[in-house]
């Protein structure tokens, strides 16, 4: 039993002259993952690697300790939810679950359940007897999360799951990932949107021009960035004593004054931010400043992504 | 990195799989079903094999009961008229019954050459999108995501076409041929004829593969199921159009082997030993020909299917 989820030594995926991906290393552990990046990034490239729909140019890639590509046994341990509309309009979305879920091997009795219950999951199971022609795009791609998960794979691999959903579909989907995490099943799925992952996961892996930029928890993804200062936004009464004291600290590179005259917020950047963090109580205290508030913005995804996109445009 | 991911509770697949049943089996079914959604396109296109299915099968019946003496009751005085220019009479036809049984053995040829036209249109109008509308919409991502092979995938599209081939090309001439059966006195059709039921199955079976492979490799090629259904037509009428076009200005009646068809109508009149061939050119030409248009196209497939990854 493989402990990874996924293994990539040195994967290179060409077509003709364009890159897909290249020279892509990275484990990744059980779990729910993110794959971040931007458009052409090479997401699809890597989930359809990883799925046995390409095989790779170069290098290796194990999925569950096996070699998916054209690996039939490995196909039945896991469940693809790919981008394109790929559904046959003719077929009602439980036939149309059902005879994926028949390919996949299960009888038909068992399929028929197995549907029912996936459409049900996905809150499709009153209209699991119409025809897919006329389903909304977020009908549609529920349809194509339930044929992914009717199975119950071990591994879930979602192309842009969330796309086309209205927000109170997107919350249910998400909760659904949840559930699936939770019940055991990995799950690894694209997007752009950050705040997506941040709902779901802390873990992510993060692409760019077909190569790796980052991987792992976004807290831990972030402390490696120390080429860039973290910033601090607080809100004090009185500003300029606590920039006083603040401009004297290690680490601390620059210090800015905004806000009202009510309220001045005080910005803050430091490459050494446990030390800001440790000195602040006894500085608040002394200068009698009146601290109201503490944010960091910069613990975010998207200003993660943004300093990582930045770095590698 | 040193940025550790989260897990949580690892739970093994336990699903069980039949392992040993055929795996393109469910894509048939999904195929026909989809297939018999549409109903216009059904009437349309088996409609005419239907009808010409009953008429000849009463012309057959005819013919057999003229040649044993007998007026078919649907006939009336008009049987009398029909024995007489089929055969000159009822006390002559007794004389010339093997005669009659080749006549019936020549239109069921005819018959067979005429349905096979319409089971082209049918194979063509339902082969034509197979696969090309799965590299259109993507299909294949989940086709490929399951445990199926590209050889239980292209099995399960080619057994699409080609049932739709056997009920446009075989089923009308068997049923012809068990109406002849069940006319002829004494099972005598049967008995003097009877290879005509094993070359109807072979060229019926032949006809159906070519065809089935020559759609499928111009569906692999397209990427519309609208330009592969073009394609189809264009392949089967400039090929015929130039076979006779270098036929007549090499003089070499063995140029006829380009087009599809007119093999069909070669190996025809040779399989089922028409008395008055009007083709004379090689038999194992045609034979040839076709086998290698099934071989190209099948190359061409394959070598589409694995490009299929790269969307």
């Amino acid at each position: 039993m493989s402990e990874h989820l996924v293994r990539a030594t040195d994967v290179a995926r060409f077509y003709g002259d364009v890159v897909g991906v290249c020279d892509l290393s990275v484990t990744i552990p059980r779990g729910t993952v993110g794959l971040l990046g931007p458009n052409g990034a090479g997401k699809s490239t890597f989930l359809k690697l990883l799925v046995g729909e390409l095989k790779p140019s170069r290098g290796q890639i194990e999925v569950l300790g096996e070699t998916p590509f054209s690996n039939p046994r490995l196909h039945a341990r896991l469940g693809f939810c790919p981008q394109q509309d790929a559904l046959w309009e003719e077929l009602t979305a439980l036939e149309f679950v059902e005879f994926l879920l028949r390919l996949s091997g299960f009888e038909a009795a068992t399929a028929r359940s197995k549907g029912l219950q996936a459409l049900e999951r996905v809150q499709l199971a009153d209209v699991a007897h119409r025809r897919l022609k006329g389903f909304s795009k977020g009908m549609r791609q529920r349809t194509r999360i339930a044929q992914a998960i009717a199975h119950q794979p071990e591994l879930v691999v979602l192309d842009e799951p969330l796309t086309g959903l209205d927000p109170l579909a997107r919350h249910a989907t998400l909760d659904l990932f949840r559930n699936l995490g939770n019940e055991g099943t990995s799950v690894v799925f694209s997007t752009h949107v950050l705040h997506e992952v941040e709902a779901l996961t802390k873990n992510v892996v993060l692409l760019h021009r077909g190569r790796l930029l980052a991987g792992g928890e976004i807290a831990g993804i972030r402390t490696l960035l120390d080429r860039h200062p973290r910033r601090y936004t607080i809100q004090a009464r009185d500003p300029r004593l606590l920039a006083r004291e603040l401009v004297s600290l290690d680490g601390v590179e620059t210090v800015k004054f905004s806000g009202s005259k009510d309220t001045s917020v005080l910005t803050v950047e430091t490459r050494l931010p446990d030390v800001l963090l440790r000195e602040l109580p006894g500085i608040a205290a002394r200068t009698r400043a009146g601290i109201g508030s503490l944010e960091s913005r910069d613990e975010g995804l998207e200003a993660v992504f943004d300093y990582l996109m930045g770095g590698a445009a | 990195m040193k940025a550790e991911m989260h897990g949580e509770t690892w739970r093994p697949w336990s699903g069980t799989l039949d392992g040993q049943r055929l795996r393109f089996g469910p894509i048939v079914r999904a195929g026909l079903r989809i297939a018999l959604r549409k109903k216009l396109p059904l009437v349309l296109l088996f409609l005419p094999p239907v009808v010409a299915t009953i008429i000849f099968s009463f012309v057959v019946y005819t013919v057999a009961a003229l040649a044993q003496g007998m007026v078919p009751a649907g006939l009336g005085a008009a049987g009398g008229a029909m024995g007489q220019a089929l055969g000159g009479g009822q006390n002559s036809l007794a004389g010339d019954f093997v005669q009659q049984l080749v006549r019936v053995r020549e239109m069921i040829v005819g018959f067979h050459l005429s349905t096979d036209l319409f089971s082209l249109l049918l194979m063509a109008w339902f082969g034509a999108g197979l696969l090309a509308e799965d590299r259109r919409s993507g299909a294949h991502l989940l086709y490929f995501a399951r445990p199926l092979t590209r050889t239980d995938y292209l099995l399960g599209k080619f057994s699409i076409v080609a049932l739709f081939g056997v009920l446009g090309s075989m089923l009308p001439g068997l049923v012809i041929i068990t109406v002849a059966v069940a006319a002829s006195p004494d099972w005598s059709f049967l008995q003097q004829e009877g290879s005509v039921i094993w070359k109807t199955l072979l060229f019926g079976g032949a006809w159906t593969i070519v065809v089935s492979s020559v759609v499928l490799a111009v569906s692999s090629l397209a990427s519309r199921r609208s330009y592969a259904l073009a394609g189809v037509f264009a392949f089967f009428m400039f090929s015929g159009a130039i076979s006779q076009l270098l036929a007549r200005l090499l003089k070499d009646r063995d140029w006829l082997a380009l087009s599809p068809v007119q093999c069909g109508i070669r190996i025809a009149e040779a399989l089922f030993d028409l008395k008055m061939p009007v083709r004379d050119w090689n038999t194992t030409i045609a034979w040839t020909s076709w086998a290698l248009m099934v071989g190209v196209s099948w190359a061409i497939i394959v070598w589409r299917t694995r490009r299929l990854e790269v969307v």
